[in-house]
């Protein structure tokens, strides 16, 4: 016998996101804390029924609930002011799923699939799946510090180029929402558990394509989702190199169909015998050297090497300190003559080349040193007008910067979900980030209203600074928008339903 | 060599703005978190008095720990001669380890089992 799962009160939290960008005191704050032991079946829905109750005092009181994953996002997305925060962290409970839990119907390979809690953070799963499973992950974002649920609600994705962002690996959600709702969701074209595993959780099996897809992306705005399943791939390597590449007709082609084919490869990197294809595919341009190479970092995937020791572990070394990006944003608000300096030795700190780094998926995209301050803006444009859309955003930073930021275009395939913002058959997703300044802001809406005059189809991070507007948003993601309206008013039927999951940052925009 | 003295510049400049307060982060070799930043201080007078401050994670400890100096906490230490002395930090705790992963619904469903390397 261990302890029982706990939703634990720490009341007066004074709480802050990752980046350190905003902050918000939390009368009500509470904490998803797992059964000592394993996942079993009666301890997980023992969990679930908390975060019922939990729902139903918030509904009762009138006020809002946010679940919250790693405060990784920029932007106001996860907590808000006055809201109950659920701090989801501490519930990383997982299990591999035998035939006894499986469908009937279930297509696959058992072995690929991991349920896991909501809180289980993706450096967790990749150390589960590639040390104790010998499997991997096909995507993720290029750091491991989000949780799984909170990166899948907000869409956030990499650029393995031939792969969706990271709720593309999500095959079931488990949702709990008012009324006691706890839904198993699966597509009915792809069934995944067995009717009795769901109930084992005290979940009802509903296979629905639209609640499905409004789940996988939802800005924890239709409940909480307690845990889900996702479908893992065979362990592989990743050889990685970063070179300079002059941004010409070569690379444009490159990024406009995601076929590095036409690109001039340095000979010192080595390409794997039969790779048709890169694995991932990122072009780096810094727009305060316009004549400079672009710096492009391409990964081929290799097998499996039995004898390869995995080995995740931080090691000190110099770099820029913690809080460099804050004073340096300050100082460039009030000296922008030295942005352009400023911003290209940060360029080649931040993007040092190399050739032929070998490592798994997650040693690869492993953590980070966060740094106050910094600034984090993408938006998605469609990969066949990416060279378009970068060009412009480079003219309009020459017309309205100096700023601290640099460009980076990381490729997408078109991605699940509704409010998915890779939606987009490839996207191109343009990166705008740097330090956090008044700078960055300007030139980035200058950029957004450019992309609106020439008619650039785009969407916005919703994990990162955004603007958008209810036109915006409407323009972006036309009916699917009334897609996830609707299962929105299915799930949350009254205007006090919809306050216990609202999210103040949208709901005036969004009108939901 | 130009690039060098733009450097320099560039840390000369950081230097000089980040002079009043810098904030040194230690972290564990996996660090992997839950919940938010928290807050501590302690203050000792002369090694004689000290006021402790307590941790308020968990047993499995803190993952990442940020120390935080400023000019005029440092100046008032100098100033008594260090009789005084204090130290800001705030703090993430580190999270527990899922300790076993279960099979549900029957065996071992197959894959690379493996304890690691």
């Amino acid at each position: 016998m261990g302890t029982e799962p706990e939703l634990r009160p720490v009341p007066n939290t004074a709480w802050t996101n990752w980046h350190r960008t905003y902050a918000v005191d939390a009368e009500h704050y509470y904490q998803l804390r797992p059964a000592s032991g394993s996942l079993r079946p009666a301890t997980f829905k023992r969990s679930a029924e908390l975060v019922l109750d939990l729902i139903e005092q918030a509904r009762a009181a009138g006020a809002t609930i946010r679940p919250m994953g790693a405060n990784w996002s920029f932007s106001q997305v996860s907590a808000q002011q006055d809201a109950w925060l659920l701090d989801t962290t501490p519930a990383n409970r997982k299990a591999q799923l035998g035939p006894g839990a499986l469908d009937p119907g279930y297509v696959g390979d058992p072995a690929s699939l991991l349920l896991t809690q909501c809180g289980t953070s993706i450096h967790e799963i990749n150390q589960y799946l590639e040390r104790k499973r010998r499997r991997s992950l096909s995507t993720s974002g290029a750091s491991n510090g989000q949780t799984i649920v909170g990166a899948m609600s907000t869409g956030t994705h990499g650029s393995a180029i031939d792969h969706g962002a990271i709720q593309s690996q999500v095959v079931a959600i488990q949702l709990l929402s008012v009324d006691g709702q706890n839904l198993w969701l699966e597509r009915p074209s792809r069934p995944i558990v067995a009717q009795s595993l769901a109930e084992s959780f005290g979940a009802v099996l509903t296979r629905d394509d639209a609640k499905f897809e409004a789940a996988l992306v939802s800005l924890g705005m239709l409940g909480v989702i307690h845990s889900v399943v996702i479908e893992t791939r065979p362990i592989f390597l990743l050889s990685a190199s970063q070179f300079e590449h002059p941004y010409d007709d070569r690379l444009k082609r490159a990024m406009r169909t995601l076929d590095p084919a036409s690109l001039d490869i340095p000979g010192d990197v080595t390409i794997p015998p039969n790779a048709t294809q890169p694995y991932f595919f990122q072009v780096v341009v810094n727009p305060h050297a316009p004549g400079d190479p672009a710096r492009v970092k391409i990964m081929y995937e290799l097998e499996w090497d039995p004898t390869y020791t995995i080995d995740y572990r931080l090691q000190g070394r110099w770099g820029p300190a913690y809080d460099l990006p804050g004073f340096v944003g300050k100082l460039l608000d009030v000296l922008d003559p030295l942005t352009p300096l400023v911003t290209t030795e940060i360029f080649k700190l931040q993007l040092k080349l190399y050739r032929d780094k070998i490592g798994t998926w997650g040693e690869i995209f492993n953590f980070t040193t966060p740094r106050a301050k910094t600034a984090g803006i993408s938006v998605a444009v469609p990969a066949a007008r990416c060279d378009e859309a970068l060009d412009l955003a480079l003219a309009t930073h020459a017309r309205f910067g100096p700023a601290p930021i640099a460009f980076a275009c990381r490729f997408v395939q078109k991605s699940p979900g509704y409010l998915a913002f890779t939606r987009y058959d490839p996207s191109c997703v343009i990166d705008m980030d740097g330090l956090n300044s008044v700078n960055t802001h300007a030139v980035v809406e200058h950029v957004r209203r450019a992309f609106d005059d020439a008619d650039i189809p785009y969407t916005q991070h919703w994990g990162k600074f955004h603007d958008l507007t209810g036109g915006r948003l409407a323009k972006s993601y036309g009916s699917d928008l009334d897609r996830f309206r609707a299962v929105r008013n299915d799930l949350l039927p009254s205007a006090a339903d919809k306050r216990t999951f609202s999210l103040a940052a949208q709901e005036t925009v969004i009108g939901l | 060599m130009a690039a060098v003295f733009s450097r320099n510049r560039v840390l000369l400049a950081a230097l000089v703005l980040s002079g009043c307060s810098t904030t040194h982060h230690f972290q564990l070799e996996l660090p992997v978190r839950e919940g938010t930043f928290q807050k501590a201080e302690v203050e000792s007078f002369g090694g004689a008095v000290a006021k402790n401050a307590i941790l308020k994670c968990d047993s499995n400890g803190v993952a990442d720990l940020f120390v935080k100096r400023n000019f005029f906490r440092d100046l008032l230490s100098t100033i008594t001669l260090g009789g005084y002395q204090s130290t800001k930090i705030e703090y993430v705790c580190a999270k527990e380890a899922d300790p076993e992963v279960p099979t549900l619904g029957g065996a071992e469903t197959g894959g690379a089992a493996t304890d690691g390397d």
